[in-house]
């Protein structure tokens, strides 16, 4: 009794104060790619790695480093605005503020149920989607509070899940992943779901081209989901009209994910396996993929904004550090480097 | 009236061009209009598929050029692709003529003839008495087509379910087939069923080995590993060394007071219809002293296991997965391997163990003597049965008595102690593997493509279509937490097993390690016997981790017990 007593105050603690050394000094000024590493789901193994595509050099764990604290438990995402890097910490409840050239934290916006992902409508409002939940908050990035929500409708507690944000003049987009099948209009002047979208099972996420249409890409479930399985499907949608202009259908058992877009945003690129690359004006999908598979799992993905090369996470097993791969527009590696447990979302400095 | 207008004026600039009111070459560069909009085409192995685009521009001077890796297979309009093998074949058409040239990537899914694979989970050869129920149940592999299935016996049709209730009426020999049937074609499974009035049952009783060791003052129970379920049947066994120790069980359990080699007589003896069987059985039990081969730690001594002597899990959907072993040596050495590497390895279900070993005995001290590292968390723990052995006749083999580590479930409702799971290999790739157990259920380990896509969940090197695992059932406390089958919650127990997030033996320093190992702490104190009751041992040499449950959550599959090192403390 004594022990279980010891250990419970051991574990209550360490989640406290996110001990962990000495702070190290950074100082980087040019441009780089951030990345969050998910870590394991309720292991606390949660990182953020730095890489610098000019020279090739990579710095893993630079929150702990340059923090002395852990950055919590599963790192979903990053963005960043006027030299802040906003990094959502799933499961700590917690997003950080950090300086993106000493990598320190600014400041933290704390007790959000299950942040996913911060989208920014103004200097002092963000919003911030969450899964298991049916609420996106409202903070103060000003202020680093929590100032409102926007219940959205037909969502439980449970079935709860909001995800990547895309703004169109007043109007941020949504989608709606786990075990959803929708893409949720929001006010930013009312805070307020005006509209929603009926798509295929489980769209994954939303990127925006140059024509200023909606992309986004089903992963169809899964076989045996209770909440159904299907051909996934990529969707070019109107915002203006909110209406699909234009539906690709995958094969059944397919489960691409994690739409993503050029710097001149007229190519898009998912992983459905393989990575994948189409011109927003093709009139049908690709037939074959511009990287393939390794025999891993693609997990993550980025297109860099200014020379288009294309940055691909493996997370290999979940187990042991991922890889990213990055090859340039045309398929070639150019370069491969380890980082840390689960490689899963990049932020462009 | 303006659509009219257009259609006009093109037809006229045609006309200008093509007096005969062909569309000439003269028109333009060549277009290419496939007749799939998608650009890929299905075709099954050994199938042919014909590709057939419509040309705008072309005439006699036109050339086709279809090509697969830059080699030129066909120079017509059409081609037809004849499918020898399976996968992804990307094919290239180009037209050309004087004003250009245009092409066309198309891609060719070549999928397997979808032929159905059923299996029947029984031996190739069974056996009832007149009277019995039988329910049989079937795995079959998943296809994207219809498929029926007919059960026969003895070639009348009595079924048409995936399970079969088969009714022992009268003695003979029957023929029981499943068939699979579907529009690429069929499969079966039989088995051979004897019936037989119960006077004709052949009496069986059968032990593992007759060459027995023990320690002196320890129980040594000697349990048929099968037996036949005649009534009336003498048994008598007799110890020639201690012969007021005598008993009329089917099993005996005997405590030999002296060291040096004893000698076990039994006898069974039973009258089937008008004639007397009778079974004569010498068993030879060589009994040392507690103590006589201990190995103490010394200095140099590794608190990690060292050899792995047997790695037997269950099917599993993480067995095979990113790593391969035929033979039982070979998953003894990739088991080790991978512990040493940091990894994990997982026993797969209900009864799936590894036995390993290490270079000192392990003593019985104060609190934990050793730990198991596994990967529970919060939300889930998979928890795992410990046993432990003496290396009691130190020939350095685990050939010795197990003693099963007693937990917070021990003795509780719920909790089966001599719980048998058979499980049986799939006919084909990508099925569930089936399973029966020794309290009338059935079930299976299900085919998760979606994760784990290794041909078969039933370990490879293990060489018989069926296996038994027996072992210590608790009972399952997974739920889905909000019905919807999305988030599955494998709750701890309170203590005593492996890969469990327990509140009170979980030890502090696997908080967040590098590899998610999170280690229990075990004690050799809470050792007991075959019937439960505490053993005291000095040591112990070998550890046994096995699946406890015999349970499944949703997509995330069987429970399954997973360990990433053993090791003394």
């Amino acid at each position: 009794m004594v022990v279980a007593i010891t250990l419970l105050l051991t574990a209550a603690q360490s989640c406290m104060k996110w001990e962990y050394g000495t702070m190290e000094e950074f100082r980087v000024s040019e441009s780089g790619l951030f990345i969050c590493n998910e870590g394991n789901f309720q292991y606390g193994n949660a990182t953020l790695s730095y890489y610098n595509p000019e020279t090739g050099e990579v710095e893993n764990e630079i929150f702990a480093r340059a923090n002395a604290m852990k950055l919590g438990d599963v790192a979903q995402s990053m963005v960043i605005r006027d030299g802040i890097g906003w990094i959502v910490v799933n499961n700590s409840h917690i997003i950080f503020a950090i300086d993106i050239n000493t990598f320190r934290e600014v400041d933290r916006i704390t007790n959000i149920a299950s942040p996913r992902y911060i989208h920014f409508v103004s200097d002092t409002k963000a919003y911030v989607s969450q899964i298991w939940n049916n609420r996106i908050y409202i903070v103060n990035p000003k202020t680093f509070e929590i100032t409102g929500d926007i219940v959205c409708p037909n969502m439980t507690m449970e079935s709860g899940s909001t995800e990547q944000m895309v703004q169109v003049g007043d109007y941020v987009f949504v989608n709606c992943w786990s075990y959803q099948n929708r893409i949720l209009k929001i006010d930013t002047r009312t805070d307020t779901v005006v509209a929603e979208l009926t798509v295929g099972i489980q769209p994954t996420s939303l990127t925006l081209d140059r024509n200023g249409k909606l992309w986004t890409i089903t992963d169809g479930g899964f076989a045996g989901s209770p909440y159904g399985f299907e051909a996934p499907a990529l969707y070019c949608i109107d915002p203006e009209s909110f209406t699909i202009e234009r539906q690709f259908s995958f094969r059944l058992g397919d489960a691409p994910s994690e739409i993503q877009i050029n710097g001149s945003k007229e190519c898009l690129y998912w992983i459905n396996d393989d990575i994948w690359a189409m011109d927003i004006s093709a009139e049908r999908l690709p037939v074959r993929p511009i990287i393939e598979a390794r025999g891993t799992k693609y997990y993550g993905l980025t297109i860099s904004p200014t020379n288009g090369d294309i940055y691909i996470a493996d997370a290999i097993d979940y187990q042991q550090q991922g890889v990213i791969y990055r090859y340039s527009a045309e398929g070639e590696l150019k370069d491969e480097f380890y980082v840390g447990i689960i490689p899963g979302a990049f932020c462009w400095k | 009236m303006k659509r009219l207008f257009i259609a006009l004026f093109i037809a006229l600039t045609t006309l200008s061009c093509n007096k005969d009111g062909v569309i000439r070459a003269e028109g333009g560069v060549p277009q290419i209009t496939l007749d799939n909009p998608t650009a890929v085409y299905s075709v099954k192995v050994g199938n042919s598929i014909t590709i057939n685009p419509t040309y705008t521009y072309t005439d006699e001077n036109t050339v086709y050029n279809w090509s697969i890796d830059g080699v030129t297979v066909c120079t017509d309009p059409q081609f037809t692709y004849k499918a020898n093998i399976s996968g992804q074949i990307y094919i290239t058409i180009e037209v050309a003529n004087t004003y250009g040239t245009d092409s066309e990537v198309i891609r060719v899914d070549v999928s397997d003839i979808e032929i159905p694979t059923i299996t029947l989970a029984a031996p190739e050869q069974i056996s009832f008495v007149v009277g019995s129920l039988y329910t049989f149940t079937t795995s079959l592999k998943q296809t994207s087509l219809k498929t029926d299935i007919v059960w026969t016996l003895n070639d009348k049709v009595v079924g048409d379910q995936r399970s079969y209730l088969f009714t022992a009426q009268s003695a003979g020999v029957y023929i029981l087939t499943v068939t699979a049937t579907n529009s690429d074609g069929k499969h079966s499974d039989s088995i051979e069923i004897t019936v037989l009035n119960a006077e004709d049952m052949p009496f069986i009783w059968e032990f593992e080995s007759d060459m027995l060791h023990g320690v002196v003052g320890r129980e040594v129970v000697i349990k048929p590993t099968k037996v036949s379920g005649h009534q009336n049947v003498d048994y008598y066994w007799l110890s020639l060394n201690q012969p007021q120790d005598s008993s009329r069980e089917n099993y005996y359990k005997y405590t030999p007071q002296t060291t040096g080699r004893h000698t076990i007589k039994a006898n069974a003896s039973t009258i089937i219809g008008s004639q007397t069987i009778a079974t004569s059985l010498i068993f030879t039990l060589d009994v040392y002293e507690e103590g006589q081969f201990v190995r103490p730690a010394t200095n140099s001594s590794a608190s990690q296991c060292n050899k792995v002597y047997e790695y037997t899990p269950a099917p599993g959907q993480f067995i095979g997965d990113n790593y391969t072993a035929s033979t039982p040596t070979q998953a003894c050495e990739v088991a080790l391997q991978r512990m040493q590497q940091g990894l994990y390895i997982s026993l797969g279900g209900f009864g799936g163990y590894i036995v390993v070993g290490f270079d000192h005995s392990i003593s019985n001290g104060e609190g934990y003597d050793f730990a198991v590292a596994g990967n529970s968390f919060g939300t889930s723990s998979e928890p795992g049965i410990v046993w432990v052995m003496q290396d009691e006749n130190g020939d350095g083999k685990p050939n010795d008595t197990w003693y099963e580590l007693a937990g917070s479930e021990t003795g509780k409702e719920g909790t089966v102690r001599d719980y048998e799971v058979t499980y049986y290999r799939p006919n084909g790739a990508g099925m569930d593997v089936l399973w029966v157990d020794n309290m009338g259920n059935s079930g299976t380990i299900d085919y998760l493509p979606t994760y784990h896509k290794q041909e078969y969940y039933y370990p490879q090197w293990i060489e018989a279509d069926s296996y038994t695992l027996r072992g210590t059932l608790i009972k399952a406390r997974n739920y889905d937490k909000y019905g919807n089958g999305a988030m599955w919650i494998q709750p701890p127990y309170d203590w005593g097993y492996a890969d469990n997030y327990s509140s009170s033996d979980r030890l502090a320093d696997g908080e967040g390690s590098e590899n998610n190992a999170m280690p229990n702490g075990l004690d050799i104190s809470n050792a007991i016997d075959h019937s439960g009751k505490s053993i005291k041992l000095d040591f112990i040499d070998f550890v046994k981790v096995q699946t406890a449950c015999n349970t499944k959550s949703g997509w995330l599959g069987e429970n399954s017990t997973e360990i990433f090192a053993i090791y003394s403390l």
